[in-house]
């Protein structure tokens, strides 16, 4: 799934690892997340957008939209 | 919230299969051992042979417990793993099954499965790193 969690992460200076410990995932998750190596659960997208504050929409392209 | 320890290098997941693995190798070692030399048989014999498949069923809670605290990446990752492992394991064991039937194959002991699992599943972390 798209996503601009890179990009989100970056601007904020954050690493992996930071970002990894704030979600409660490894470091490994972050960069599966990065490089669209694996699509979030439900609750891991939204555990994402309220760590960024955003909406889900915001940080995933949703690939199902028209 | 998950473990942040329970990554591929997780400590408890390590020392466990290793201790599992290591207990493995040496009951089989043993068992080979006591029979080749003619000091095991009858029921301790039986009993001993039970020593390999109590190594892999401590395996297995190990690998459970590491999917209970582990993230959902790693938790998928894995048992992608080890559903191709496994899968790859009973592929080959029918077929030389088959062939040990109907064609004189050589015998090949059963016990061998788990070594030849986890050398599928080492084999399969070099082409499974996505949860997809």
């Amino acid at each position: 799934m798209k996503n601009r969690l890179k990009l989100l992460r970056v601007e904020r200076g954050w690493t992996q690892e930071q970002l990894g410990q704030a979600l409660g995932v490894s470091r490994q998750a972050i960069i599966a997340l990065e490089t669209e190596r694996h699509d979030p659960s439900l609750d891991l997208a939204y555990r994402i957008a309220a760590t960024f504050q955003r909406p889900v929409e915001d940080i995933f392209e949703n690939p199902h939209a028209k | 919230m998950v473990n942040l320890e329970c990554g591929p290098r997780d400590t408890r997941y390590g020392w466990g299969t290793g201790l599992s693995m290591g207990f493995y190798g040496l009951s089989v070692a043993g068992v080979s051992v006591g029979v080749n030399q003619g000091w095991l048989h009858g029921w301790p014999l039986y009993a001993a042979s039970i020593l390999p498949g109590l190594a892999i069923t401590a395996q297995l809670v190990f690998t459970l417990d590491f999917f209970r605290r582990t993230d959902e990446f790693l938790r998928a990752l894995m048992a992608k793993r080890f559903i191709v492992a496994a899968c790859l394991t009973f592929a080959l064991w029918s077929v030389w099954g088959f062939l040990e039937t109907f064609a004189g194959a050589q015998h090949l002991p059963g016990w061998l499965a788990y070594a030849v699992m986890w050398f599928f599943f080492g084999a399969s972390a070099l082409f499974i790193k996505s949860s997809k």
